[in-house]
């Protein structure tokens, strides 16, 4: 079964910024965000 | 699960590219942007070997929760846990932990080898790496994704053949 690795980054430290594009060609980046909470949620058409 | 002090932000996880995603985003009839990670870039920065995955973060860009695996927004304690983070900004609970694996470089290999067209040569180095690491999922289903495009691209994803094929042991 799965391993009990702990998460790379500890809860509580900044999300590291990245930058990727948009379904409409935008470059968004997790910093675009701030002032707001946010939820990033990964997933995959497969 | 609209707000104006919370956004989402959609992340998919696309080896083939954004207009593998683009249907699904358009289904779900999408408030929220989705950007498309073509190149597996944030399975490296993150450390995680499957999806679906969600990392909640705070008005000063801290990381409050983050989920690797199983985190299904089809889920009452997902949605929950959401709902609750974008209303009020409160996490209730400790991040579960499960990232990384035994086979951690045999995605990026394969993926190196698929994007130079050695598609034979990366699922070679997938299947190999399945064997290592069974619940490593993102590369298990590239590899089906790849052999069997007709139980993914044909309109919708084809689960019911996915759960055949772990019960057969493929």
């Amino acid at each position: 079964m799965v391993a009990n690795i702990p998460a790379t980054i500890p809860d509580g430290s900044p999300v590291p910024d990245f930058e990727l594009r948009s379904l409409s060609g935008d470059v968004v980046r997790p910093s675009d965000y701030l002032g707001k909470r946010l939820v990033l949620f990964f997933w995959a058409s497969w | 699960m609209k707000s104006k002090n919370a956004d989402i932000l959609s992340i998919a996880v696309d080896l083939q590219g954004p207009e593998k995603s683009r249907p699904y985003h358009e289904e779900t009839g999408a408030e929220f942007t989705t950007v498309v990670d073509e190149e597996n870039a944030l399975a490296r920065i993150f450390g995680y070997r499957a999806i679906p995955n969600g990392i909640l973060i705070d008005e000063q860009g801290n990381i409050q929760f983050q989920q690797y695996g199983g985190f299904d927004i089809k889920k009452d304690e997902t949605r929950d846990l959401v709902t609750a983070f974008i209303s009020s900004g409160q996490v209730s609970g400790e991040s579960p932990v499960a990232v990384g694996g035994p086979a951690s470089d045999h995605f990026e290999r394969g993926l190196g080898l698929y994007q130079n067209g050695d598609t034979d040569g990366a699922l070679a180095v997938w299947r190999e790496g399945i064997a290592l690491d069974p619940e490593n999922w993102n590369m298990r289903k590239q590899l089906w994704a790849i052999e069997n495009p007709d139980k993914f691209y044909a309109g919708k994803v084809d689960y019911s053949w996915q759960r055949e094929q772990v019960e057969q042991g493929q």
